[in-house]
């Protein structure tokens, strides 16, 4: 019996929290297990491309929210929100790159073709600013970590170890699992 | 009596960027008709300036998710010439594939998902994909085609990083482009099958006295190189684009315009005009000029869609994309069978102080850089001239023309029908998000 393939995809541009799909992917890199793919996307439609045999699909991009976001969320995390595909929430996302084809009309479209894996996650980060070739507002860059450990707590992500962000590579995006505890190791 | 109506969508769908379409109607008078951009400049010209003229292919290829290539591609011939250097054959075939694999990406993209929907009579790419599911299957299956070209030459899927000032930073692995081959094969018979179809759908019977620019080369189909041809008979060197072209500022739209510079050398004129003319790039303007270059299969394509070219409706565009589709697809075929590893990927070059400028066809139509560096090969001056600037004030003449036809329509099918007419260009508004509003204001005369 073959493993459920999951596929994480960071949906970013280079401007202002719209990296945020981008760093979390990154993030997650150092810290799922072997048969998770992750990828990066500047549109929402590059998805279409990778959802072959895919059984579990979590996408992560920034958002602006025009209301508050309750229903269908399950965290009551100040900044993000986990959605579970479908949902009307996902329409609030504010996609990197192209509104054209955004990512409800992806999901929507994959589904119509019947390529759109079961379980679809997403998870939209509240953006501040999205100033050409800025970086990440300080109060986004601080969830890049907490998303990836949201993501990372997903069914079939893993990792065995649980990550943290290391402030010292904050700045880059990037982030290391960090030891586990004597009480996870005794666990494990 | 005054009566005045005011049609509101917040939303047009399936166009790149954020603006507004303003139109005032008095009685049966169009009094004005405006393609507003309002979403806050994004200042990237500036935003090169004092940057060491290697980081520009990478930077500007960020500009626009959609269309990277087109931006590296300008800016690194661009450049180039501002250096004095000159590529390799084998340099100049593999951008032509890169560029191949943005086409297919793009007009596949834009065919079936955002363009179709209008001559099948449904609102959208998913519900379009209700009632052909195979027929979208199959563009997603190009498209895809398409990004992975760029994945295998550009070194990721996201913004290539691959295309360097003087080459490549790693020319591919012949394994690795011939393994796409079989697709490809499949995927030109797949285009030609597309662009059929799209020859039997309906047309409004509407054209225009179009001024349609694009590159034209003696020896091939332009893409990244070659003189400034318009069907009005003008022909200029690159170098010469700015003599005859000219951006220009409008009051509501926060993008630059682009028009022809005229006899009067841009004036107000007492009509009102701002002496700019306007005129059309895209696909339809590069068949138009540069028909007899198409490759065999995509030129034996044109002559059996149903169109008599020159084509001036630019709701055929949507044919004219996938005749272009066949003829990358053919050329791409064509590289990749011929491929050999070669070396240097990467011409070296001096840093000197001069200016630089190129143009090249972006899957929307022509793209103009200049560049200005200094000894330490730094960026002094950056200017780059998008399609979708050039094709506004087309825009806004094409629905002068076309509102007297559906005047009579209810307000949300004039919404629809104008957003219609605007997709036709595949506009990439400012390579940014958001929406475009359309305002009717309609007043009955007395």
């Amino acid at each position: 019996m073959t493993e459920p393939r999951t596929l994480i995809v960071g949906i970013g541009s280079p401007h202002g929290d719209d990296l945020i799909g981008w760093c979390v992917a990154d993030a997650m890199r150092s810290v799922v297990s072997p048969a998770v793919e992750i990828r990066e996307a500047s549109t929402p439609s590059q998805l279409l491309d990778w959802l072959d045999r895919v059984d579990r699909l979590i996408v992560c991009d920034a958002c602006q929210s025009r209301r508050r976001a309750l229903a269908n969320s399950r965290n009551d995390t100040p900044g993000f929100h986990r959605w579970q595909w479908p949902t009307l929430q996902v329409s609030m996302l504010r996609s990197a790159g192209s509104h054209s084809f955004g990512l409800p009309q992806v999901l929507q479209l994959a589904e119509r073709l019947g390529s759109l894996p079961q379980d679809v996650i997403v998870f939209g980060v509240e953006g501040r600013q999205f100033d050409a070739f800025a970086s990440l507002s300080p109060e986004v860059e601080r969830l890049i970590g907490q998303v990836a450990d949201e993501i990372a707590d997903e069914p079939g992500v893993g990792p065995v170890l649980t990550g943290q962000l290391n402030p010292a590579d904050q700045d880059a995006g990037r982030w290391e699992p960090a030891l586990p505890t004597d009480e996870e190791s005794a666990r494990a | 009596m005054s009566h005045e109506r005011t049609i509101k969508v917040e939303a047009l769908t399936r166009v790149e960027g954020e603006g507004g379409l303003y139109i005032r109607l008095n009685g049966e008078q169009i009094e004005d008709v405006k393609l507003s951009i309002y979403e806050p400049p994004r200042f990237f010209e500036a935003f090169l300036k004092a940057r060491p003229l290697e980081e520009v292919p990478d930077i500007t290829a960020r500009i626009c998710g959609i269309c990277p290539v087109a931006y590296q591609m300008s800016s690194v011939h661009a450049l180039e010439a501002a250096l004095g250097v000159t590529i390799s054959p084998e340099i100049r075939r593999l951008r032509r594939l890169l560029y191949c694999g943005e086409w297919i990406e793009s007009h596949a993209l834009h065919m079936h998902l955002l363009h179709a929907p209008d001559f099948i009579g449904v609102d959208s790419g998913i519900e379009l994909a209700e009632h052909f599911p195979d027929e979208v299957n199959r563009g997603l299956r190009l498209k895809k085609h398409g990004n992975e070209l760029l994945e295998v030459l550009g070194g990721r899927a996201i913004h290539p990083i691959n295309v360097a000032v003087g080459g490549f930073y790693r020319a591919p692995k012949k394994n690795d482009l011939l393994k796409l081959l079989p697709d490809f094969e499949w995927g030109l018979e797949a285009a030609i099958e597309t662009t059929r179809w799209f020859g039997t759908l309906s047309f409004p019977d509407f054209t225009r006295p179009y001024d349609m620019v694009a590159l034209q080369h003696p020896d091939e189909y332009a893409m990244n190189e070659g003189d400034v041809a318009s069907t009005s008979g003008l022909v200029v060197p690159v170098m010469d684009y700015e003599q005859h072209y000219e951006e220009f500022h409008v009051e509501h739209s926060t993008a630059l315009h682009s028009g022809r510079v005229t006899e009067n050398g841009g004036r107000v004129t007492e009509n009102g005009s701002d002496g700019h003319a306007s005129y059309h790039v895209g696909p339809l303007a590069r068949v138009n000029l540069n028909l007899e270059q198409l490759k065999p299969k995509a030129r034996r394509l044109a002559d059996e869609v149903g169109i008599d070219w020159p084509c001036w409706n630019p709701f055929q565009s949507i044919v004219a994309r996938g005749v272009e589709l066949v003829h990358a697809y053919e050329e791409a075929i064509e590289i990749i069978r011929d491929y050999e590893p070669f070396g240097p990927p990467r011409i070296a070059y001096n840093h000197k102080s001069g200016s630089g400028c190129a143009a090249t066809e972006a899957p929307r139509g022509l793209i103009y850089h200049r560049y200005e560096v200094d000894g330490e090969g730094v960026v002094t001056f950056a200017m780059i001239v998008p399609p979708t600037s050039q094709n506004q004030q087309q825009i806004e003449e094409d629905l002068r023309d076309w509102l007297p036809r559906i005047m009579e329509e209810d307000d949300d099918e004039i919404a629809r029908s104008c957003e219609r007419l605007v997709r036709c260009y595949d506009p990439c508004i400012s390579c940014s998000t958001h929406f475009l509003k359309l305002t009717v204001d309609r007043r009955e005369k007395s």
